[in-house]
């Protein structure tokens, strides 16, 4: 499967950057286009999504795959264009090195809306440097 | 997952920005949220900030979080609600995303 990574240097603590994760519904207030997320379970593992993008709705579920407080956040998208999201957060003195993993199936009939594989993995890096910057913009002051 | 073109949205409330200023060193938008059925606002901004990792107090119409240095209030008639949000501690670059993320939750949060 094609991957993005992106990382960046958080002036926060490891444990602090962790919490941005462990809560599903947090991740609309980081993540560009996603609009919703629904019926999370009690135990906070597995939750629908819904990204709108200027009208077009994508919607799916998705499961928590790993929780390994502080360093390893791992969810996987299982409906649809599977993913895996893995974010990993590394103390680096009184900072921590966040990285950001994303690993996506490519469709072909999606491709063509796209137009080329290479579109949709520029897109797709985009969106995880959005992401990771987005984080390090709400913690840090 | 399902892909699907939804150009009216039932479940989003529809919001106009009106005015938006950033400046070095604050921000003030205003927001008009058009709203067939009542909208509780205090519980709508109040998740979202605490989403956001802010501690917010709620107060009579309006939400203040920042130690006071960001509010965020709201003027109710029967249809819309007139929305002002204003912050002056924080980066520039944060104080958008943070009216980004409220703006975002107003839409789309139930």
């Amino acid at each position: 499967m094609p991957k993005v990574t992106e990382s960046a240097l958080v002036a926060a603590p490891a444990e602090k950057v962790f919490q941005m994760f462990v809560e599903p519904q947090r991740a609309v207030m980081f993540v560009p286009g996603l609009s919703r997320i629904n019926n999370i379970s009690s135990d906070k593992r597995s939750w629908d999504f819904e990204f709108n993008w200027l009208g077009l709705v994508i919607s799916g579920h998705s499961e928590c795959t790993a929780s390994e407080a502080p360093k390893r956040y791992q969810f996987k998208t299982l409906t649809g264009n599977k993913s895996t999201w893995t974010y990993r957060c590394e103390p680096d003195g009184a900072n921590t090195r966040l990285s950001l993993e994303v690993e996506y199936e490519v469709p072909q009939q999606q491709l063509a809306r796209f137009a080329s594989e290479t579109v949709l993995q520029k897109m797709n890096q985009n969106t995880a440097r959005e992401i990771v910057s987005h984080i390090k913009t709400l913690l840090e002051p | 997952m399902s892909i699907r073109i939804r150009i009216i949205d039932p479940r989003r409330t529809f919001i106009a920005r009106v005015y938006s200023r950033d400046s070095d060193l604050s921000s003030r938008h205003l927001w008009i949220a058009i709203h067939p059925r009542e909208r509780d606002w205090a519980a709508v901004f109040r998740n979202a900030l605490d989403l956001l990792m802010e501690i917010s107090q709620v107060q009579r119409q309006q939400v203040t979080f920042a130690d006071g240095a960001g509010h965020i209030a709201w003027q109710r008639t029967s249809f819309w609600t007139i929305i002002r949000l204003d912050m002056s501690a924080f980066s520039k670059k944060k104080r958008r995303l943070l009216a980004a993320a409220l703006l975002k939750s107003a839409r789309y949060s139930n």
